[in-house]
Order: C-alpha cells, then sequence, then structure tokens
C-alpha cells in the first residue's frame, strides 16, 4: 500500500498542472470513456454521430441523435445535440439541447474529476408534438471516480470506476404555458465501469487485442417529479429509470459503446430497447485544429 | 438533406480517426518484462509498447524496489524503428525484489498520459 500510495503521489507531482490533464477526461491514470445514459466527467473536443436508440415491442421508436462538442477555454466547452425520432413510422425532430459545461476539478493522485454544465432545450426547435414553447433549463454536475489508488492487494479492483451525475430539469419558470402543463424533474444516475485497457496497462498484460479495449459497464439513470406532480403523466411523483448494461470499445482516436436499456418499472416503459454510439474524439484526431480549444 | 452531408461527415472523420494522421493520447499496450509478470533474471533494459509515437526528451520512466525509488535507468530513448516503444537502459542488473515501473509518456502530439505497473525478478 505504501509503495501504491507513494508512487501515486510521485506521478501526480511530475504531471504539470497543464491544461492537457484536462482533455478527453484523463484525469491522472485513468480514461472516462464517453457513456450513453448520463454524461462523463469531462469536457473535451468530441463528436457523438450516430447515437442510435431502438426500442422494440409494442413501443417501435428509433432515435438517430449527434452531439458535438467544441471546447472555447480549456475546460471549458459548448455542445450541441439534437436528432430525429421514428416511432411506428412517423418522424419527428427532437428539440435542439446545447449545453456549457465546465471541467473545474482533476485530483490526479485520486482519479477524480468533476464537471459542472448548464443545458438548455430550446423552445420550439422541435417538432410540433415534441418540442414545447418554452425552453428547458438543466443545471448538471457531473463527476467521475477510478479507483486506481487502491492498495495493491486489491489490485483487481483498481480498473474499477465510477461516474455520476446529478440534475434538475426546470421548465422556464417565466412560462405559463410551462406552469399549466410541464414539471420539474430531480435526475441522477452513475455508472460502474471495469476498464480492461487499465487492466492491461497497470496490473496484468492481457494478450488478445480485442479484450484490451473493451470496458465493461453498467449504467443507471433515474428521474423524479419534484414540483407540479399534478401535470406528470401518472398524476404521481413515481421514479422512472433506465438500467443499461453493456459494454464499450475503446480505441485511441474513438470509442464504439453498445448498451440495452431496461426500464426499471412500467411507469418507465415495458419494453427492452437497445442504444448504439460511435464517438470520434477530436482532441486527438484533429490536436493542432479543430480539436484545441479556440483561446488557450 | 441532412441525412447524406452527416454521412459525408462520419465517412470523412472515420477514414480519418483510423488513418495513421490521427494521434492520442498513448495508452500502455505491451511492456517487457510484461505488466504483473514474475521473471527469473534481471533484464538489461525495460520496453514499453504504446499506442502512439512518444518524445523519450519528455517522456520519464521511474523504477521504485519494494520500499525506495532506485535510480538505475541510465538511458531512456525510443526504438530507432519504432517511435511507439520506449526503451529505459538499466545501469547494472536489478537484484530480486518487487518492482514498480512509473512512466510519464508525452506523445509526439504532446498529450500526456501516465501509470504505473510492477514486476517480480524472483530469488
Amino acid at each position: 500500500m505504501k509503495l501504491r500510495l507513494f508512487a501515486a503521489i510521485i506521478m501526480a507531482s511530475s504531471i504539470t498542472s497543464s491544461v492537457a490533464a484536462f482533455a478527453h477526461a484523463v484525469c491522472g491514470d485513468r480514461i472516462f470513456p464517453a457513456t450513453l445514459g448520463i454524461d462523463d466527467p469531462g469536457v473535451g473536443d468530441e463528436l457523438a454521430l450516430p447515437t442510435v436508440s431502438y426500442v422494440g415491442g409494442s413501443t417501435q421508436s428509433t432515435d438517430t441523435a449527434f452531439s458535438y462538442t467544441k471546447t472555447i477555454l480549456p475546460g471549458f466547452g459548448l455542445s450541441i445535440q439534437g436528432g430525429q425520432t421514428n416511432t411506428q413510422g412517423a418522424t419527428t425532430s427532437d428539440a435542439l439541447q446545447t449545453e456549457v459545461k465546465y471541467n473545474f476539478l482533476c485530483k490526479s493522485e485520486h482519479e477524480f474529476m468533476a464537471s459542472a454544465g448548464f443545458k438548455t432545450n430550446w423552445a420550439n426547435t422541435g417538432s410540433t408534438g415534441v418540442s414545447t414553447s418554452y425552453n428547458i433549463y438543466s443545471p448538471v454536475l457531473d463527476m467521475g471516480l477510478g479507483f486506481g489508488s487502491l492498495p495493491s492487494s486489491l489490485n483487481a479492483l483498481r480498473p474499477l470506476a465510477m461516474t455520476f451525475e446529478l440534475s434538475e430539469t426546470i421548465p422556464d419558470p417565466s412560462s405559463t404555458d410551462a406552469l399549466a402543463n410541464d414539471y420539474d424533474q430531480l435526475n441522477w444516475g452513475f455508472t460502474v465501469q471495469y476498464s480492461l485497457p487499465y487492466y492491461n496497462s497497470h496490473i496484468s498484460e492481457i494478450k488478445n487485442d480485442f479484450f484490451k479495449h473493451i470496458i465493461p459497464i453498467t449504467e443507471f439513470s433515474f428521474s423524479m417529479p419534484i414540483s407540479n406532480i399534478s401535470n406528470t403523466p401518472t398524476g404521481t411523483n413515481v421514479i422512472t429509470g433506465y438500467i443499461q448494461p453493456g459494454f464499450i470499445y475503446s480505441a485511441d482516436t474513438w470509442q464504439f459503446a453498445l448498451e440495452a436499456t431496461i426500464p426499471i418499472n412500467s411507469a418507465t416503459g415495458s419494453d427492452i430497447g437497445v442504444k448504439g454510439e460511435l464517438h470520434f474524439f477530436f482532441d486527438d484526431i484533429f490536436p493542432q485544429s479543430i480539436g484545441k480549444p479556440i483561446f488557450n | 438533406m441532412l441525412r447524406p452531408t452527416l454521412s459525408r461527415l462520419f465517412i470523412i472523420i472515420a477514414l480519418v480517426s483510423t488513418s495513421n494522421l490521427a494521434l492520442a493520447h498513448a495508452q500502455l499496450l505491451s511492456a517487457v518484462p510484461a505488466v504483473g509478470s514474475v521473471v527469473a533474471v534481471s533484464p538489461d533494459e525495460l520496453k514499453l509498447k504504446f499506442s502512439e509515437g512518444i518524445e523519450a526528451k519528455l517522456s520519464k520512466v521511474d523504477l521504485m524496489n519494494a520500499t525506495d525509488m532506485i535510480d538505475d535507468i541510465a538511458v531512456l530513448s525510443t526504438d530507432p524503428k519504432d517511435k511507439t516503444v520506449l526503451i529505459a537502459k538499466l545501469k547494472h542488473p536489478l537484484p530480486a525484489d518487487t518492482y514498480m515501473v512509473m512512466w510519464r509518456a508525452v506523445s509526439v502530439d504532446t498529450h500526456k498520459t501516465q501509470g504505473d505497473y510492477s514486476f517480480v525478478i524472483k530469488p
């Protein structure tokens, strides 16, 4: 344990506190991958294209979306996302969403990082019946913790990492339409991920070239109405959410994620779905042009 | 109109990101002695194979035995034939012990990564 702690402190102190440590959701020895159910705790130049969700059974719905994040300053970025949904043959456009996000903390020796963001779902930017006539705001807190600083006697647990997200969805308080028809929601979620790339480079070499890139993951995301309960579909403050077991293939400049989406109760839905995403890290693909902050 | 444009963008990005032009955070793929291995004799050098080319002058490899940092790295360089391989020449053979290798790699596009691993030289 002494050896492990000493090594962590030495390496942490040898890394300069430059902005590079904040890019690409890297903190200390840990690389947090982009996740599907909740956001990762990093801010980097990246593109998710496409993100495809399919729910079968009686729902028969396919959503195709994209998300692009551009760093303005080191650790501070602006993202935009949109998409289209096809439900039983009818196609609608999702509302346009933007987020400003700041990565304000990275404790290298503890593989701990945190970011704060502010999302806006813009009014009247999607199809009628999908997009609202008022903006919807969401302050968001994202955190990530790697278990790499555990003692050597717990080596098998060191590739573990968890990420967390907490947010509140707030329909524009100045909109009478929102007050009459919508409600605030508290949203929270977490992921549990076991990084085989971390295992390969820290614990024991993995001979298989495919498995050394795999990160098994399960995501949990929940929502609960907290105001104007009578406006909710059930008229109650029942918790809804999903459990999403799956895996991520993490390459150097891109990753692919595939997860099942399992509703936690009937209020969430009755059909299991699947969600996949291809994700490109522009800070790695175009490090000298569009992959770096506009202002350094 | 939106979909063909997105498709073209996707194809361009996919081609660039899988080509040799793409650079990235260097991740340790393998090492000699291997990560977590037990070896019978001391190696002459440590070899660290990364996913990207490395700048040896900006990178660092430190070595610890079970209790202390040891100054046993003589020269740090990359393999002349393969810049993804960082070579740390040892000053002298290492005695039997448990060793921790602590590395800090700066890839050719200046991204920094770090890590550590252990290997054992058995008595």
